[in-house]
């Protein structure tokens, strides 16, 4: 969207008033005491929407209906296996669980259109189903409905969903009681003729893809996850009970998994995952172990620097070699995009691709340069 | 499932730190270090943004998206006082029981209402005023030379006057 005239900070940009939101209450005057309990709002909104493109002319929603895309092709969750298998592994678990959801979210919408088959004009077909989830996912908002679970909490409001997202946009939105309606304030003045962004909320590329279907240049929150390199990092030395040792050590004090990598910048979280699988020889039953193992946590607590010097030198050595991993990976599936037609999908993949490449050149430089991570 | 502009995604932490010191790991560890966040390098951030307010308590707002934390200090009207009252920076570790005896002005104080304004429930500025120079007898200052409840006294009876805004 377009400024008209100029905006300053602070200013709303843009409400809609509650008669037009899409919400669980809203519906409930539509469908009354028919929804069921195990039904959520996402499911409802979804199936609401898929009953209005069955009968469009209607409702008196056409002109929506007639702005919102036609196809999701752009979304992974609908990208054919060898583009699937292209995504960095995260992404990757992200789409298997967002596709899990929408199969079961549809069963459960059977089952409740099984009781109440007079609102279909035709059978619900699974595509149908799942284009009017993903049009829910890609433009719901964040509204506070009080007593209800956090799957509950969003609207979908017309109109406000054609704003764009970046990450540098300041917005607040939240419903007014005064005006009865959502409104979103901007926290950045914009000029007569520029685009006016939102800021949907500090996602990086992965995630915005995954949920939304598009990436930002530049975004700050990009990192790269090295969990299952992380996992499966072979260390000279090192056992295989100790290695599930310390598994589970890492997992009874909270650090287990999430290790991460930003540009110039190493997860915390991963450190101390690395510090830990780095104290060999390990065996539970030792004097020498325990101690170490007190060491760790006063690492990790923040009393202490490092375990040994010798310990802190070999972290830099093996975080490299989980970026030499990545960096591998990278350079493969670059060259397999590189070689496809060019689609905005391909784009898309390349772009996280190259961001994720230049996160780990950048940990391999700052390695290099000895400085601490 | 991830609806746009939702306020939960952002996470906040306050602490209190003395400004422009680095503050020991072990206080921020156990917060932030499950967070993905080096206590050190947050440390080092904190340090940095609490450069105005050398040597004094202060309050600290980490403010954390997305594993990347933002640091801001909070103004509460004790640090502000304290700072209008431009002691030198001292060692908190060498010195205890610090005494503030020095003056600040009316105008410091009026400043320092108009801060905090957004936090009193005042219905006047010259409410918050009265707040704030109770807060400067606190602390242990005159204000214009004069005590501060004295000052308070004064308002109250009309003679001195605060502006409206």
């Amino acid at each position: 969207m377009m400024a008209t005239k100029d905006i300053e900070a602070g200013e709303v940009i843009v409400q809609v008033p509650e008669r037009n939101l899409v919400t669980m209450k809203s519906l409930q005057s539509t469908y009354g005491a028919r929804i069921a309990r195990k039904v959520n709002s996402h499911m409802i909104i979804a199936l609401h929407i898929a009953l209005l493109v069955q009968a469009p002319e209607r409702s008196g929603w056409l002109p929506y209906l007639r702005m919102l895309p036609k196809k999701f092709d752009t979304m992974p969750v609908r990208y054919p296996p060898e583009l699937l298998e292209l995504l960095p592994q995260n992404a990757q678990v992200h789409v298997k669980k967002q596709k899990a959801k929408i199969e079961a979210d549809y069963n459960i919408t059977l089952d409740f259109l099984q009781s109440n088959a007079d609102l279909l004009t035709r059978p619900l077909q699974y595509e149908e189903y799942e284009w009017a989830w993903l049009v829910v996912n890609t433009r719901c908002i964040y509204l506070d409905a009080k007593n209800q679970s956090a799957a509950d909490n969003i609207a979908l409001a017309p109109m406000l969903d054609f704003l764009n997202h970046t990450h540098d946009a300041k917005t607040e939105g939240a419903f007014c009681t005064k005006t009865k309606s959502y409104q979103i304030k901007t926290l950045l003045p914009y000029k007569k003729g520029e685009q006016v962004f939102i800021n949907y909320g500090p996602h990086d590329n992965c995630f915005i893809l995954v949920e939304y279907g598009f990436v930002t240049p530049n975004n700050p929150y990009n990192y790269v996850t090295v969990d299952n390199d992380f996992m499966q990092l072979s260390i000279p030395g090192e056992s295989a009970t100790a290695k599930k040792d310390k598994l589970e050590l890492l997992d009874m004090a909270g650090y287990h998994g999430d290790y991460v990598l930003h540009r110039n910048d190493v997860s915390f979280r991963l450190l101390a995952g690395m510090r830990l699988r780095l104290v060999n020889p390990f065996n539970k039953s030792s004097v020498a172990t325990q101690l170490a193992i007190a060491q760790w946590h006063n690492v990790v607590n923040g009393e202490l620097d490092q375990i040994s010097p010798e310990n802190e030198r070999l972290v830099p050595i093996h975080i490299e070699r989980l970026c030499d991993e990545i960096l591998a990976l990278a350079k493969k599936n670059l060259g397999i995009l590189a070689r496809k037609k060019t689609t905005f999908t391909v784009m898309h993949l390349q772009q996280v691709w190259i961001e994720a490449r230049d996160i780990i050149l950048s940990i391999i430089d700052k390695i290099h340069r000895k400085e601490e991570l | 499932m991830p609806p746009k502009l939702d306020p939960n995604e952002i996470k906040i932490i306050y602490l209190r730190a003395t400004g422009g010191e680095v503050g020991a790991s072990s206080a921020l560890a156990p917060k932030i270090g499950p967070l993905g966040l080096s206590p050190k390098k947050v440390g080092e951030d904190i340090a940095k943004a609490t450069q105005d307010w050398k040597g004094l308590r202060v309050t600290v707002q980490l403010t954390i998206q997305n594993r990347q934390a933002a640091v801001s200090v909070v103004p509460s009207a004790s640090s502000l006082v304290i700072k209008a009252l431009k002691e030198a920076p001292r060692d908190r570790k060498k010195e205890k029981n610090i005494k503030h005896n020095g003056n600040i002005s009316l105008d410091d104080v009026i400043e320092i209402a108009r801060i905090m304004r957004h936090k009193s429930l005042a219905r006047e500025l010259s409410g918050t005023v009265k707040e704030i120079l109770g807060t400067a007898f606190s602390v242990g200052c005159t204000v214009d030379g004069q005590n501060p409840k004295d000052l308070g006294d004064a308002i109250d009876a009309g003679e001195v006057e605060i502006p409206e805004a």
